[in-house]
């Protein structure tokens, strides 16, 4: 495969554009996506302060022996003022009360507000991953693969005539996510991460193509893009849509609150999907070995974890048809 | 922006490049007859050469991204192939595809041929890489559909070719990356045949890709292409003025080589001053493309001549045609 651009092109480009000046180099290295500075033309260095040069006293343009001549010594470096030529290594300053600097007292820790840096945590999905995790995740398969040469077989033997190819299903991005968020309270450590997987999506699905739907407890209850108060109930999406949840399904439900809902709101929600032939997947935010073991036939959940890779989505447990 | 005409190189069309008169069957039916080039695309397109890499062309829709390569082929004079991608476009549909159905009916019907080249037709990428070798295996395959039945152009053996590669933001994610090696690489072997195709290094095509931007293409597939956005304007146009001016400009262009001649700047910049009013205080402004423009303009000289059309209908057209209400994002 060729390699990325780089500066083999640049020299490719220059080669055939022939470019007479800096400006025509440079704008060529720009549409290359590279950066090209014109060399810097050498100057005569300065003599060293407080040093003097002996003069080369050798003429410029002398004949070429026509032997070996030996090597002459440089010209002696000599120290204006003191006459002596080299250089000196200087020993540690020395402050004013008289101590080395590495004697100085250590610095003070830092104060508790300047250590309150907000730190960063580690996305769920490895960055790198993300992209085909996500493309994996919301691919839905249609008849677009080889022939289906056990469908043709058997059309043929029964007699009956081929208008059309059957083709094997394979797996192709979905023309339409709908992404469902859960905003609950269980959900708030994660809440950055989900922001991380939206922008993922629409980059991979197209912006136009995502629906995103915030949701609490399940989306049966309401969904909606605004303030709570005035989320509609949640209507279903046409069956070309894969519908993306990112919940704990109820798994992290916080102490003294009563608005997770349990492994029945959410097979509810899950039948209806298979019902209209709505394809569903799930990020979770648990380990697989924490799911509930009803819902986890009833989705195609996916680990939302650092060890996940698009190869665990692919083969990731589907649900069982309705 | 220095002159991208004072390099070497054999692509240097004038600003206002005409593709062709008005009648002319092979003039692109997309930029009417001219196409406005200015030293940035002109120095990509001629980097793009240079290098052999594929210029990837972003930016709005209607502003000249699928007709720069039309006309890019016309002025260079060389075959012109064109794929539009869709959602269900895979990369080996842009090199070769095979018949399976006619080898199926043709086994049904005791007429099966040995030969697997008899069913394959060659895609625009095979065109392009190798017109001489598309041209035989086209042949081929047309006889083995029965005389009569070549809807295809004839191929110019020995020409070069630009190929464009329509919206490729549409098209699954994994579409470009499977395209790399084809396109960095100028060869693909056919699976079926082993036939292996090849582009000879002087005949190598000039490929433009072009996307609507609707979906972040991978990073591998950037690394490799040259990249031209149209239009280049400043980010803080949030007023349109910029925009504006360029969109007279353009369709100025467009407009003096028009049987009409009625319409001058100063026609257009009233126009452009009623069609596009200035934005809501926070929003920024709904610009049309220079397609969008044109046409409307097309549609005012053909209803009032010379004449300025009142006002009222202008705003009127303006709120059917450019100031529609935008599609909310979630």
């Amino acid at each position: 495969m060729r390699p990325p651009i780089s500066s083999a092109d640049l020299l490719c480009a220059f080669r055939d554009l022939k470019p007479a000046t800096h400006e025509q180099k440079i704008a060529i290295a720009n549409v290359l996506g590279l950066d090209w500075k014109p060399p810097l033309t050498p100057l005569a260095a300065p003599p060293l302060k407080d040093e003097v040069r002996v003069p080369d006293t050798a003429p410029k343009s002398a004949p070429i022996p026509s032997r070996p001549v030996p090597p002459r010594e440089s010209a002696p470096v000599v120290h204006a003022g003191s006459g002596v030529a080299g250089f000196t290594i200087s020993g540690p300053k020395k402050q004013d009360t008289g101590s080395t600097l590495w004697a100085t007292a250590p610095a003070d820790f830092e104060s508790p507000a300047a250590a309150a840096i907000p730190v960063d945590v580690a996305p769920l999905f490895v960055p790198r991953w993300t992209r085909g995790i996500v493309s994996t995740a919301l691919a839905t398969r249609s008849p677009a693969g080889p022939p289906d040469i056990r469908k043709v077989v058997s059309e043929i033997a029964l007699g009956r005539l081929l208008r059309s190819l059957p083709r094997l299903y394979v797996a192709a991005m979905a023309l339409r996510v709908e992404v469902l968020v859960d905003v609950g309270d269980s959900m708030l450590p994660f809440a950055e991460d989900q922001r991380s997987v939206i922008a993922d999506v629409r980059t991979v699905a197209g912006f136009d193509n995502v629906a995103v739907l915030k949701f609490t407890g399940s989306p049966l209850r309401a969904a909606g893009t605004d303030e709570m108060d005035v989320w509609p109930d949640y209507v279903f999406p046409s069956s070309r849509t894969h519908v993306l949840l990112l919940t704990d399904v109820g798994i992290g439900r916080p102490p003294l609150t009563d608005t997770h809902a349990g492994v029945e709101e959410w097979r509810s929600f899950s039948w209806e999907l298979r019902r209209r032939g709505i394809a569903c997947t799930a990020f979770v935010p648990y380990p697989a070995k924490r799911w509930p073991p009803a819902l986890a036939r009833q989705f195609r959940m996916v680990e939302w974890d650092r060890a996940t890779t698009a190869g665990n989505v692919r083969f990731a447990r589907r649900p069982e048809r309705a | 922006m220095m002159p991208a005409k004072t390099l070497s190189s054999n692509f240097n069309p004038p600003d206002a490049y005409h593709t062709g008169d008005a009648g002319d069957a092979r003039a692109d039916s997309r930029t009417g007859d001219v196409y406005v080039f200015n030293d940035r695309i002109r120095l990509a397109i001629q980097v793009a050469l240079a290098t052999g890499r594929p210029l990837l062309v972003r930016g709005d829709s209607g502003w000249g991204k699928s007709s720069l390569a039309a006309a890019s082929a016309r002025y260079l004079k060389w075959e012109f192939h064109e794929a539009v991608i869709t959602s269900r476009t895979q990369a080996r549909d842009l090199e070769w595809n095979i018949d399976l159905l006619m080898r199926l009916n043709d086994a049904q019907a005791r007429k099966l041929r040995a030969d697997w080249r008899q069913y394959v037709s060659p895609g625009v990428l095979w065109r392009a890489l190798d017109p001489e070798g598309a041209s035989a295996q086209q042949k081929l395959y047309n006889q083995t559909r029965g005389a009569g039945s070549d809807s295809r152009p004839a191929q110019s053996a020995g020409k070069r070719a630009v190929v464009l590669l329509d919206e490729i933001d549409k098209a699954d994610p994994d579409v470009p990356n499977n395209l790399l090696v084809t396109l960095g690489s100028l060869e693909f072997q056919v699976e079926e045949t082993g036939q292996m195709v090849r582009a000879v290094k002087e005949n190598s095509p000039l490929v433009f890709i072009t996307t609507n931007e609707e979906r972040e293409l991978p990073a591998a597939f950037l690394r490799r292409c040259i990249e031209l956005r149209l239009p280049a304007l400043p980010t803080d146009d949030r007023d349109g003025k910029l925009r504006k001016a360029l969109l007279v400009d353009i369709v100025l262009q467009h407009w003096l080589r028009h049987p009409s001649g009625a319409v001058t700047r100063e026609y257009l910049e009233r126009a452009a001053e009623i069609l596009i009013p200035p934005p809501a205080s926070g929003e920024e402004a709904v610009v049309p493309s220079p397609a969008e423009f044109k046409d409307t303009i097309l549609a005012l000289v053909d209803r009032y001549g010379s004449d300025d059309a009142p006002d009222k209908d202008l705003k009127e057209l303006a709120q059917m045609t450019f100031t529609k209400r935008r599609p909310a994002r979630g």
